[in-house]
Parts: structure tokens; C-alpha cells; sequence
């Protein structure tokens, strides 16, 4: 599966929230078949404990569950909806017991977005992973430090231009740069975007 | 720091923050409003979104314990009401009203006499969990008190292992409260072949219940609901049979587990 033939993934991911909407518990085992292993390995990302990873996502699927039936589809794909949720979750935890970024990992040190191949191993059965490699690579180094302080690290962006000693709208502005740089990169023909597949 | 007290605070130039959720409640508050007021924005920072949701993907491989999944569906199957379940098997399970037909001694009732007493004996290692297993089969009615009080309690969750030695199988059974239903999940299933499909029994003394056909994942996982009744059984055990399923197991055990 890569992204030009997602058409039927697509569709795929529209009938899993269709009959989510419609209180089918089959469509909740396709979904985490197809992304509970991609939201535990961003929680666990996050959180760095399996425990607290694992209660995340379960609290993610079970909102999407639950919540299904008052989401509104123009706001994006089930993908979308399920990795933000347990993304905001997981952020929260770790705004909650104040411990945004471990204080020694120096920024430096904080890993780039593509440093391992075991990360695209990962997903090397479903992902046409070397165009995200390709769409990652492109992002200079200092772009990627504020998309990983924010999106893995849960800094805002007033605490990342004070940890990186810049101003903020250097921050805003390389935050912007960074996700026009990817969806450009990322981009398929209209109407063969969307739905990642299954990594999991 | 003097260079964000004289940023400016144009609403639009925080989408990016916005999308990597990365702005204070005030400041998300205010880019609602923008896009309330703006709706053509939304479609431009759901493209944001779109880029942020392929971050996940870059992030190393990590697999969570099969029980997750286990904990998951039993919630949402636990979620609904009871009378209007769905199937959870991706092929048909068996009806409890022919579950019920198929309840009577068998020629393999002294099979699966059998591996209920193994599987009592297995249970002897396995921990506090299987105090109230101990025994033999005439301390039948003492584990169905127990089981009704575990079930009383909430869900319980039951290891399932490979039925052989060398076997991958395995998995867990979170039964239900209250009701005749159950999630089981398992993985290391071997590969069916053509004209077969695995049947799940429950198994009532020394009669095995049929609970449901199921046919596993590529990679030899499955999990779904299978109908059964919980509350009477001491194990569980999954056999390979003929398409369509049989009404007493024929062929092999792959898995089992007390309950």
C-alpha cells in the first residue's frame, strides 16, 4: 500500500467511522488493527512508559468510540482524529506532572525526526516510507528541533523560543515552514490524498 | 524574553503552533475564534494537521501487549446494550441457540474430560489466579461460585495458551459480567488450511460448547466476541474443524485455558 493507491484505504477509513457513527464494534477492531500499533508508538514516544502509553490509547479508541457519532468528517479522517487525540492526551500527561522535556536531554541531543531505520522498518510493509523519509530529510535542522520540541516534547512555542534563545516568531515561523515543507512534500493528487495506512 | 512580549499576535501566523498543539489555552482560544470567524482557514490548517498526523509514522516501532486490544473491545462490547450486540468474528459465529443444541455428551466427552483435567493441572502453576481452580471436576459447583463471583465483579481476564508443547498460541479471554459473551484474543495461530476454520468451545465438564467460528489475521492474530456460556464453563479451548464448523470438536486443540 503507498499513498497513490490509498483510494480504497480512504474509503476503508470512511466506512470504519460510518460504522463507528452507527455503534458497530466490528469497525473499532479494524481500527486498531490498523492504527493502535502506530498510537502506542507515538504515546510511548511520549510518555516513555508502556503502562501510561498503553492507558492513553486506550482512552483514545474509547473516545473515538464514543464520541463517534457527533464527529464532524469535515475536520479530517478517523486517522486523523484517533493519532490527535492520543497525541493531546499524551501531551497532557506530561503538561500535568510538569515534565514537558527531561532537562537532561539537551536540545542537541533531542532525536531528529529520521535518525533510525529501524523507524521505517517499522513501517516498511505499508508506507511508501522513503517519500516521508525524503519529505523529513528536507526540513532543515533547526526546523525539525521546534517540531520535535512541540509535537513530542509538548513545549509551547513561547517555551521553545526560550530554550532555543530565539524569538517567538522565529519559532511560529519555522513551526509553519516546517508542516508547509511536509504536506508539499507528502502531497498526491487531488483526490488520492489522505489515510496513512496501517503501521501497526 | 524581550522578542516574544513584541511578537505580534496575528491569529493566522499561530496555525502551525496550533496544529503541533503547541499554544497556551488563551492563544488557542483566540485561533478558534479566527476560524470561526474565517472558515475558509479551516481547510488551510487542515492541511497542518495532515502533515502533523504523519509524525507518528516517523517514531520507532513499538507493539503494546496483546491485552490492550483485549481491554479496548471489551469496553466498547461492554458499551452496548447487551440485546443489540453485533458479531464481533469475521465470519458467523454460532447462534446461542445452536451453542445449546450442540450441549449433550458426546463420544468426545471423555476428551475433553481430559483436557479440563490437564488444563486444572496447568492451572496449579500458574499463580493465585487459579486457587479456586484447584481440585478436580467434582469441585464443579465450588469454581462456578467463584466464577459467579468473579463475574460479579467485573471483567475478568483469563490467560489462553498453545495446547501442545512448541505451540505459539496464546492470548487471553476477558469475560464479560453478567452476560454469555466473552472477548478473546490470541495470537501464533497457525495458518488454516484450505476448507478449515477454528472453533472456540467453552467447556462445561466434560461437554464442549461451540462459542464460534473465526478465521485469524494474516499474522495469525485474532480477536472478537464469541457467545458462550461463561458463567457454567471451567475452560476454554479453540479446535481447528471444517469449514461451517462441527457440532462436537473433531481436530486438533491449538489453545486453551481454564476460566
Amino acid at each position: 500500500m503507498t499513498l497513490r493507491d490509498e483510494t480504497a484505504d480512504l474509503q476503508s477509513d470512511a466506512e470504519i467511522l460510518h460504522q463507528i457513527v452507527q455503534r458497530d464494534p466490528r469497525a473499532m477492531e479494524a481500527l486498531y488493527d490498523r492504527y493502535g500499533g502506530v498510537a502506542f508508538a507515538l504515546a510511548l514516544r511520549i510518555l516513555r512508559e508502556r503502562g501510561a502509553a498503553e492507558d492513553v490509547v486506550q482512552e483514545a479508541f474509547l473516545n473515538v468510540w464514543r464520541q463517534g457519532a457527533s464527529y464532524d468528517t469535515r475536520r479530517g479522517t478517523v486517522r486523523t482524529w484517533l493519532l490527535t487525540v492520543v497525541h493531546h492526551r499524551a501531551i497532557d500527561r506530561i503538561r500535568s506532572q510538569k515534565a514537558k522535556v527531561r532537562d537532561d536531554v539537551a536540545i542537541d541531543d533531542a532525536p531528529m525526526l529520521t535518525a533510525k531505520e529501524d523507524t521505517w522498518k517499522s513501517v516498511s510493509e505499508t508506507l511508501e516510507r522513503e517519500q516521508i523519509r525524503t519529505a523529513l530529510d528536507t526540513l532543515p535542522k533547526e526546523q525539525r528541533q521546534v517540531v520535535e520540541l512541540a509535537y513530542f516534547g509538548g513545549l509551547s512555542h513561547s517555551e521553545i523560543a526560550e530554550r532555543m534563545g530565539i524569538p517567538l516568531g522565529t519559532v511560529k515561523g519555522r513551526m509553519r515552514l516546517a508542516l508547509d515543507k511536509l504536506r508539499d512534500a507528502l502531497r498526491v493528487p487531488e483526490g488520492q490524498r489522505t489515510g496513512m495506512e496501517h503501521a501497526g | 524574553m524581550t522578542d516574544t512580549v513584541h511578537d505580534n499576535h496575528d491569529p493566522h501566523s499561530l496555525l502551525g503552533a496550533y496544529a503541533l498543539y503547541a499554544l497556551p489555552v488563551d492563544e488557542v482560544a483566540e485561533v478558534d475564534a479566527y476560524l470561526a470567524a474565517y472558515p475558509d482557514v479551516v481547510g488551510e490548517l487542515a492541511t497542518l494537521e495532515e502533515a502533523v498526523t504523519m509524525l507518528p509514522y516517523s517514531v520507532e516501532a513499538a507493539a503494546p501487549a496483546p491485552q490492550l486490544r483485549t481491554r479496548i473491545l471489551a469496553q466498547v462490547y461492554a458499551d452496548l446494550d447487551p440485546a443489540v450486540v453485533a458479531p464481533a468474528s469475521r465470519t458467523a459465529p454460532v447462534s446461542l441457540d445452536a451453542e445449546r443444541a450442540y450441549r449433550r455428551p458426546s463420544a468426545f466427552g471423555r476428551m475433553w474430560g481430559a483436557v479440563a483435567a490437564a488444563l486444572l493441572l496447568c492451572s496449579v502453576g500458574l499463580g493465585g489466579w487459579a486457587t479456586t481452580l484447584r481440585g478436580d471436576l467434582n469441585q464443579r459447583n465450588a469454581v462456578i461460585a467463584t466464577q459467579q463471583q468473579i463475574l460479579a465483579a467485573g471483567n475478568a481476564s483469563k490467560p489462553v495458551f498453545a495446547a501442545a508443547p512448541g505451540g505459539g498460541a496464546k492470548g487471553e479471554v476477558v469475560l464479560l459480567s453478567s452476560r454469555e459473551r466473552a472477548v478473546l484474543t490470541i495470537s501464533g495461530l497457525p495458518s488454516l488450511a484450505a476448507g478449515k476454520t477454528y472453533e472456540v468451545w467453552f467447556i462445561a465438564g466434560n461437554t464442549p460448547v461451540g462459542a464460534g467460528l473465526f478465521s485469524p489475521n494474516m499474522d495469525g492474530t485474532w480477536s472478537g466476541l464469541v457467545h458462550g456460556d461463561v458463567t457454567n464453563a471451567q475452560a476454554i479451548a479453540i479446535s481447528i474443524e471444517p469449514t461451517g464448523g462441527s457440532k462436537t470438536p473433531t481436530g486438533d486443540i491449538v489453545a486453551q485455558g481454564t476460566l
